[in-house]
């Protein structure tokens, strides 16, 4: 009755993390199938939008949980982890098999670029029981989740075992296979794919633009990253100064230090408030010792031959907002000052390579393709692009939302359907809670300890131990969950949740409101007719109303009085042992 | 002493779905070992037990009830379900000194989804209290009757 009733909304009410989420993960949902310790069945529920539970549960920008309401009591939930803990438990107990899925459709798709954006379209597709080939310039899938993001924080392996997921369910990829050289919209056309969609990303650094920026001894950070990730020594020597502030930046910085620099530092034209890196990672940096210089921005590198030697700076002070809200940085005149550095890693920000595509699929500025924002079309009929390619770079979650915007459009371009019918749904964060003050403060974050147990150093009773240890912290994390969502949010729809409801019957109600006060969420009120009103989308079917009522007025839709009566004196009669 | 050779006590839980039932869940999925005295009714909150089920229960033929939620003070899945089950618990109790029923068969528990030992315990120690006190009064009145 619930489902049906939130469905005719208009405005879908939707919990604030889920709201909050680009590729509508229903995170209330698995949070709640995780207070109960339903480990396996949450990452089910992860899998239903999208392949990736692992990777995000290390390295997504969680927007979910800035989202959170818990914040405005404590402290949010700690989703992420609870995400990445429920994604280990399952890689360690063996990973579960997808279903083999008919392949029903024979329209061939193909998807340029194996990264998260082009996987999850893939995956969509395959789901809906398309054959799909992924084509990838590198020798790997996995795009930027393998080339770009470090291994301490994204081991190998954990993008190898989601991408072999993907594979499971009949997902080609063909590696090393270049778009513009090897293949071509035109050939793909010929060998008879019916919609392509182009995800390469933005893989080039973007560059400082000032004068030294050639010389031996600079790195740009992708590049560099890339060149680590494929195992290749570079040599950065003792002192590295990194430029920027975003999560490329941490990440260069950390990684240098792995590689054996002595001196780190990341140098930001702005103050550590602006820096757009995840609050986490920069903690991270600083206790392995990374040094941090704000409000420097790079003049010049000066080198010596060939090679660097000096980084010289400017100090610069915080003006009026930009029109990204952030203060813009303005030079302070005269303030030159030099670093003696080995090695400059730029990581400022990323551009698309824009000389292997169509320029006809380009927008005004030549920088990125211009796509349609809600079913990411292009000019061309039949070729969509999404990820960093069309928004310029943005986060793993983003790019995921793209590519499942894409499998819907595609899927309606092949049935010959309207790309935007119906898509623009409107959506409202709800939470229940109106007084914060009646909520009890549960602000200690259990931060789920790590199962990446290294398989030679741990015996197994050890990693047993581990294990159930992480699963209580994780249930009580879990615990921390208001539930902000309606109903609809819960499982009952997909069979994993049975959760009850109240009905009240108006010809036994006196109106005597004992249930509206003892309702912990408020969703009883007397109506106009003086009688009590239960609103579907707050309550939560504790029962605790049908309980208290003293006409029995209030009757539970599936543990029902006479139910737990019939239990009861069922359980009684049974022999016991 | 005699008369209690042989007997084996029917204990009816109310365990709330969140917290205790996940908590006997776990006692099962764990392997521990514990007396089969006690018939599990699953509710989704300790605060929807009315005691008019823990009277039916002992009508029924229990001889004790077990009633567990989630911890005090802020565990409860709703708010505040577990505290309305402790207070009408305790006036319970009263009402079954009234009735000749002693108070020591309902037992109040709190009981989370990680403690399957601790579920195992309480049932143990239960079946042991409960065997102590003998077969439910309101069985001997039928008896007698």
């Amino acid at each position: 009755m619930t489902v049906i009733s939130c469905a005719l909304e208009k405005k879908r009410k939707l919990p604030p993390c889920r709201a909050a989420c680009p590729a509508d993960v229903n995170v209330q949902g698995y949070i709640s199938l995780l207070q109960q310790g339903k480990f396996k069945e949450a990452v089910e529920l992860i899998r239903k939008s999208m392949p990736f539970p692992a990777i995000c549960g290390r390295i997504c920008v969680s927007p979910c949980q800035d989202a959170c309401s818990r914040k405005n009591s404590d402290q949010p939930v700690g989703i992420r982890y609870l995400k990445r803990l429920a994604a280990d438990i399952e890689r360690e107990q063996g990973r579960i098999k997808p279903d083999s899925i008919l392949k029903k459709h024979g329209e061939k798709i193909a998807i340029v670029g194996a990264g998260p954006a082009g996987l999850s379209a893939a995956y969509e597709l395959a789901k809906l029981g398309y054959p799909v080939t992924v084509f990838e310039r590198m020798p790997e899938p996995g795009g930027m989740m393998r080339y770009g993001i470090p291994d301490y924080r994204l081991r190998k392996y954990v993008v190898a075992n989601e991408i072999a997921y993907i594979q499971d369910l009949g997902v080609e990829i063909e590696t090393g296979v270049e778009f513009g050289k090897d293949i071509t919209l035109d050939t793909l056309r010929d060998k008879g794919y019916r919609a392509v969609f182009i995800a390469t990303g933005a893989q080039l650094s973007s560059k400082l633009g000032i004068p030294g920026e050639d010389l031996h001894g600079v790195f740009h950070a992708v590049e560099f990253l890339r060149l680590v990730a494929q195992g290749k020594t570079v040599d950065i020597g003792e002192k590295v100064a990194v430029i920027g502030g975003g999560n490329s930046a941490i990440d260069a910085a950390r990684t240098s230090l792995r590689l054996g620099a002595k001196e780190v530092t990341i140098l930001y034209r702005r103050s550590r408030n602006e820096m757009p890196a995840l609050p986490h990672e920069i903690e991270a940096a600083e206790e392995e010792g990374v040094k941090f210089h704000f409000l420097v921005a790079p003049k010049r590198i000066i080198g010596e031959g060939t090679r660097v030697k000096e980084i010289e700076c400017l100090r610069m002070e915080l003006g009026k907002p930009d029109a990204s809200g952030r203060k813009r940085p303005v030079p302070i005149q005269g303030s030159e000052h030099t670093y003696t550095v080995d090695t400059v890693i730029p990581a400022i920000s990323q551009v698309v390579e824009t000389s292997c595509l169509p320029t006809v699929l380009l927008d005004e500025r030549k920088e990125t393709i211009l796509a349609d924002s809600l079913t990411l079309e292009t000019k061309i009929l039949g070729v969509f692009a999404g990820g960093d390619i069309a928004t310029g770079p943005a986060s793993v979650i983003e790019a995921i939302g793209a590519g499942k915007r894409v499998a819907t459009s595609i899927d309606r371009f092949l049935n010959g359907q309207d790309l935007h019918a119906g898509r623009e749904e409107e959506t409202e964060s709800v939470s229940w809670v109106k007084d914060w003050e009646k909520i009890t403060k549960k602000p200690e974050r259990y931060k789920a300890p790590q199962v990446d147990v290294g398989r030679q150093s741990v015996s197994f009773e050890e990693a047993d131990r581990l294990l159930s240890q992480a699963k209580e912290l994780a249930t009580v994390e879990a615990r921390r969950c208001l539930g902000c969502g309606p109903c609809s949010e819960c499982l009952l729809n997909e069979g994993l949740c049975d959760a009850d409801k109240a009905i009240v019957d108006e010809t036994l109600c006196t109106g005597c409101n004992v249930c509206a006060v003892v309702c912990p969420f408020g969703a009883i009120k007397k109506n106009e007719r003086g009688v009590a009103q239960v609103d579907d989308l707050s309550c939560k079917g504790c029962g605790i109303c049908s309980a208290r009522c003293p006409e029995k007025a209030i009757i539970m839709e599936r543990f029902t009085d006479d139910q737990i009566r019939t239990d009861i004196s069922y359980a009684l009669k049974k022999e016991f042992a | 002493m005699s008369k209690n050779n042989g007997f084996k006590p029917k204990i009816i839980g109310f365990l709330c779905n969140w917290c205790s039932y996940a908590g006997a869940d776990l006692a099962g999925v764990s392997r521990i070992q514990y007396p089969p005295n006690i018939r599990i009714i699953r509710v989704m909150c300790s605060g929807r037990i009315d005691p008019a089920f823990i009277l039916e229960a002992f009508k029924d033929g229990a001889d004790g009830v077990l009633v567990a939620g989630c911890h005090l003070p802020s565990d409860c899945h709703y708010l505040t379900g577990n505290f309305k089950a402790s207070r009408r618990v305790a006036l319970l109790r009263k009402v079954l000194k009234e009735f000749g029923i002693e108070p020591e068969r309902v037992r109040l528990e709190w009981v989370s989804a990680s403690e399957g030992d601790r579920f195992a315990a309480i049932v143990r120690d239960m079946v042991e209290q409960i065997r102590k006190l003998g077969p439910s009064p309101l069985k001997n009145m039928e008896a007698k009757a």
